[in-house]
């Protein structure tokens, strides 16, 4: 029998699984206290490195957060107690394309789009991921015993 | 249906609606604040009353959560029909060291999905508990509204 175990999971799959995301969770700090939400994303990549991208409401609490941030996907069963987390930790920047070019490059596409004109980066200073795996059962007799 | 907030256009939940949703999930999100940068993990956790309870290993997690300000976030998409809600509890995250809690949190079907012993046991009384969810586009009813 194997026991359930992590896995660390490198940089190449942690930009993998990003890039196929959409929704999010970014945690901010205000007044101290940390804070959560779920948000739509958009993983770019300019050759100056990876940055996601959020759209919110002008002066909503994710724009008036402190600068450090992070920013959590995962997908995990929890019948059978597998599956993955990628964590961002980077610094917000706030920034609106100039360009409709790179307005539409960057488009993180949220589901709810009434207001929501303030563009955000996650410009990313760590990025770490884990897998965990599942035990594997143990089999009390071998197959081969009854071949 | 709650209210929609008009600022936002997502209904908010109340009280015993975020209650009823985190009831119904066992697997949420903890943020911690170490040195001004916030983290974020999954835990897998259960309800005790209107407490949300999760068991550790010495690490990052105790660190950052035990005696401190922490959030607690659950939610659900559908990418599909891109919908969703979100429930988030803050308060202390408090270490349960009394043997009769332990006994009785032990009940709990909080069993470890990681290795390791996880015998730190922190329970969070939401100091608050708020929720949202994205309304179904106008004109068009949720299943089994009518």
């Amino acid at each position: 029998m194997t026991d359930a175990w992590l896995e660390q999971l490198s940089q190449e799959a942690c930009l993998r699984l990003l890039r196929e995301g959409a929704v999010g969770r970014v945690g901010v700090v205000v007044d101290g206290d940390p804070i959560i939400l779920p948000v739509n994303y958009r993983l770019v990549e300019p050759p100056s490195g990876p940055l996601l991208v959020v759209r919110t409401r002008p002066g909503n609490v994710i724009e008036q957060a402190a600068t450090n941030v992070a920013f959590e996907i995962d997908s995990i069963d929890p019948v059978n107690h597998r599956g993955w987390s990628v964590l961002v930790r980077g610094e917000l920047l706030h920034a609106y394309p100039a360009s409709a070019t790179a307005r539409e490059l960057y488009e993180p596409n949220p589901w709810l789009t009434d207001g929501r004109e303030a563009w955000l980066f996650i410009d990313p200073f760590a990025i770490s991921g884990r897998e965990l795996h599942e035990a594997e059962p143990y089999w009390p007799f071998h197959p081969g015993d009854y071949m | 249906m709650g209210e929609i907030d008009g600022r936002t256009g997502l209904e908010v939940l109340d009280w015993d609606e975020c209650l009823a949703l985190l009831s119904q999930c066992s697997l949420g999100r903890l943020a911690v604040v170490i040195d001004d940068q916030p983290l974020i993990f999954p835990v897998n956790f259960a309800l005790d009353a209107n407490a949300v309870v999760f068991r550790n290993d010495p690490g990052t997690k105790v660190y950052g959560a035990r005696n401190r300000r922490v959030a607690f976030e659950c939610d659900g998409t559908d990418t599909v029909y891109h919908t969703g809600w979100s429930v988030l509890a803050t308060g202390e995250a408090v270490q349960v060291r009394d043997p009769a809690d332990r006994d009785r949190l032990g009940r709990l079907p909080l069993g470890p999905w990681s290795p390791g012993p996880k015998a730190i046991w922190l329970r969070i009384q939401p100091k608050t508990l708020t929720g949202r969810r994205i309304p179904p586009p106008h004109g068009q009813q949720p299943e089994g509204a009518n």
